[in-house]
């Protein structure tokens, strides 16, 4: 077993590396959209528009921001009408892009040759499993180590903790971060988005192995859709948002939860995908 | 080894591809399978390798049933149908890569399967650019570079040249020599006869007739 | 020519991928449905507060759920947000794996010799724009005559133009509000065009890659980026340049008609140039 879970995560992620300048890519992209907001932010405390010494953000900001989602539905009229959160949503809805046909891609190609060897269908997908996890994990290392890169060079903070003034006029929202904990701040700004894609990868692949993978791409997609607008503790994206988290918001989503729930699904789709591929067919 | 069909039958909806066939087989010997398109020679493959679970009967190797955790023979090669590996890597770097997972042959066990099958010389180009005699060939080299002690091949000579055919009869020969059990299905009926030392006819899922080659060389009709 | 193409959308509309686009968008429309008659008949209705209004001799305010705000592309409700942000997904979907497959799978090989190049890609392109279009706009236009069969359709009041805003100088403004029924049909054909040309953008990239996934996902996470890149203008001005949000007939900043025609023009040179032309000069392997 252990060898080829070291197989797949060797040749897995060899082969798959390309698919982690993604990461890197989106973090340039999330940094480029993060700069021009600051223009408006800096209009509005300073007057002018590239006066961004004197607003002082950092890498924290960024994450709010840029990948930190929304808070809903605000209320009635055009100013306030709903706006989606495209970059949250692609932050998450790109790993498992990438993690779709992990599994439904080796069953049509050596996967046959891999699974005779381990003489265990289980022991097959388990790996399939952990390398998902594992191309998940990298990712968003990429998309951090690289935004926190960018950070330095720019001569922004690299801290994760972000700027009250600007959360309170890019959100119009209660600012709590100030009253959290260091470590409570890291979970729901950069371990939250993890656990929640892990899960959502984990459920997506066991899916394929009922469905034809752009189906459950679709899935995935219309429930990270439906978590925008909703606040319900079972649509799994709200827990994602790091701005409707207990360490940096108003809302209740907190790190405990988010983990209890990943750890359960992800448990579910693992035994659910196991005791699919025993029973399937491989043609 | 032995492997032992009892009554097996295989249903895809309304359909039996493979209806209420029993065998029995045995290391040192080679089986030969011969039918028309879409007799069931595939799927009879895919049963004993467990790929794919009967509908009803037993498939035993060694007097166990492939089920559960163990729903594949213990040391097994096989080439069903296309065989699919790795585009961006080379021919070498997918037997190296396979080879690692039970660790039983080194670089060196891989490059003598490439050598048998007249791979060597492309062995370390993409398996994306390989032509189709050259991806048959790798496919039979990873069916045999283990020297596992049952090999499925299911038309392992399409695609071949002339020398690449004979080379592969010659490694059949060889592995049987070994002592492997050896499945084969074939088209080719002069083929067939060369290299089996039994021979199935499938008609429409059923085992219509069993040839034996008796010590003459000549295959005489046995019991089913 | 004409052979070829009804060969192609007869493959196109018959498809399993183009049936399942419909289903998707139609769970969207009746999702949609449920939440506006929940809104009109429900507990806690329009229909429950006039009665009490009634009873209770309480002046009423405002006109009330209405058709024109009820149906999937006004709604602002969670199955509108579905529905728009799955949009591309379900105009690529008819075409998109079959292009792949088809490029990918050696069925090209066989139609090429007999046809030509230029016109199998030509008639690959009219298949996934009428196909594309279709699979987006049979949903809404479904949702439309259901909500009409269920939801008053009352002329929006000047109270909802603080809710629904659609700003003076939007495209179809001008009758937004004094023709909402045919500002709503109006819409509806953008989206069959935008639908369309979405769902092209599945060729140039089945021309590059070999994974059917990637011809319908790639396309839409470039849509996303673009979706994601409007907020790089506000510093300018607030002006809806998202091609995602353009579609919805309902949005945030202002759309000007000209934006429709910059997107238009576009997708339908993407489309020609990386689709068509270049398919036209690739070798067949």
């Amino acid at each position: 077993m252990y060898k080829v879970v070291r197989y797949d995560l060797r040749y897995g992620i060899l082969e798959g590396w390309r698919k982690l300048l993604l990461a890197a890519a989106l973090g340039g992209f999330v940094f480029i959209n993060f700069y021009f907001d600051l223009v408006g932010l800096s209009m509005y405390f300073t007057g002018e528009p590239w006066s961004f010494n004197k607003l002082d953000p950092s890498l924290g900001d960024v994450i709010v921001l840029e990948l930190g989602a929304n808070f809903g539905r605000t209320g009635g009229g055009p100013t306030s009408s709903f706006v989606f959160p495209t970059l949250w949503y692609l932050s998450i809805l790109l790993p498992c892009y990438m993690t779709l046909t992990l599994a439904s891609d080796d069953l049509s190609a050596g996967g046959v040759q891999i699974m005779s060897r381990l003489r265990g269908r289980g022991r097959w997908w388990l790996s399939k499993c952990a390398l998902c996890a594992a191309l998940v994990v990298l990712y968003y290392a990429a998309l951090y180590a690289f935004l926190w890169l960018v950070c330095a060079a720019f001569g922004f903070g690299t801290s994760i903790v972000p700027d009250e003034a600007i959360f309170n006029t890019y959100f119009g929202a209660v600012f709590v971060a100030a009253e959290t904990t260091p470590a409570a701040l890291f979970a729901a700004l950069i371990v939250q988005p993890i656990l929640v894609t892990v899960a959502l990868s984990l459920l997506q692949m066991a899916m394929t192995l009922f469905v034809k993978p752009i189906y459950a791409f679709i899935a995935v997609a219309a429930y990270l859709a439906a978590s925008t607008l909703g606040f319900s503790p079972a649509l799994l994206g709200t827990f994602a948002m790091p701005v409707r988290s207990s360490a940096i918001g108003v809302y209740n989503f907190d790190f405990l939860s988010c983990l209890t729930i990943c750890a359960a699904l992800s448990l579910i789709a693992v035994l659910i995908g196991r005791w699919r591929i025993a029973k399937t067919d491989i043609l | 080894m032995e492997i032992l069909l009892e009554n097996v039958t295989k249903t895809f909806g309304h359909t039996n591809v493979i209806e209420d066939v029993s065998m029995s087989m045995r290391s040192g010997r080679v089986y030969g399978l011969q039918g028309i398109n879409g007799c069931g020679k595939t799927m009879l493959m895919r049963l004993i390798s467990g790929l794919i679970h009967p509908t009803s009967g037993r498939v035993l190797v060694d007097g166990k049933a492939l089920v559960g955790e163990n729903s594949f023979p213990e040391s097994m090669g096989l080439l069903i149908e296309n065989p699919s590996f790795l585009k961006s890597c080379s021919g070498r770097k997918n037997l190296e890569m396979l080879a690692s997972i039970r660790g039983r042959i080194d670089t060196a066990g891989v490059q003598s399967a490439l050598k048998r099958v007249g791979l060597a010389e492309n062995a370390d180009k993409k398996y994306g650019k390989y032509s189709l005699g050259m991806r048959q060939k790798l496919g039979i080299a990873c069916a045999v570079m283990e020297r596992p002690d049952l090999i499925l091949l299911d038309e392992p000579f399409i695609s071949l040249d002339e020398a690449a055919v004979e080379r592969t009869a010659q490694i059949i020969r060889e592995e049987k020599e070994r002592g492997a059990l050896i499945i084969l299905s074939c088209h080719d009926y002069d083929l067939l006869t060369g290299c089996s030392d039994e021979i199935y006819k499938i008609v429409a899922g059923k085992l219509a007739h069993r040839l034996v080659r008796d010590g003459a060389d000549q295959f005489k009709e046995a019991e089913l | 020519m004409r052979g070829l193409l009804k060969t192609e959308l007869k493959k196109a509309f018959r498809s399993p991928w183009f049936a399942s686009a419909v289903l998707i968008g139609l769970a969207c429309a009746l999702w949609c449905l449920w939440d506006a008659a929940k809104e009109v008949y429900g507990e806690n209705g329009w229909f429950a507060f006039e009665r009490y209004c009634m009873e209770s001799e309480i002046m009423m305010v405002g006109n009330g759920t209405t058709l024109y705000t009820a149906w999937l592309g006004m709604s602002q409700s969670t199955a509108h947000t579905v529905f728009y942000r799955l949009f591309p997904l379900l105009a690529l979907l008819p075409c998109g794996m079959g292009i792949s497959e088809e490029l990918n799978g050696g069925y090209v090989k066989a139609v090429v010799p007999l046809v030509g190049r230029k016109k199998y890609f030509s008639a690959k392109l009219l298949a996934a724009f009428l196909s594309g279009g279709a699979a987006v706009c049979l949903p809404l236009l479904f949702n439309l005559t259901a909500t009409a069969a269920l939801v008053p359709a009352i002329r929006l009041s000047p109270y909802d133009v603080t809710t629904y805003a659609v700003s003076h100088g939007d495209l179809f403004s001008a009758f937004s509000y004094s023709h909402p029924l045919l500002y709503a049909l109006a819409f509806i054909d953008v989206d069959f065009i935008f639908g369309g040309l979405f769902a092209c953008l599945a060729l140039p990239v089945a021309l590059r890659s070999e994974k059917r996934v990637a011809a319908v996902a790639i396309p839409y996470i470039c849509l996303l980026l673009a979706d994601a890149a409007k907020g790089f203008l506000y510093f300018i001005s607030y002006l809806e340049i998202s091609p995602m949000d353009l579609v919805s007939v309902q949005r945030f900043n202002m759309a000007k008609p000209w934006i429709y025609g910059v997107w238009l023009a576009i997708l339908a040179g993407v489309n020609l140039v990386l689709g068509l032309w270049k398919g036209a000069k690739r070798d067949i392997v």
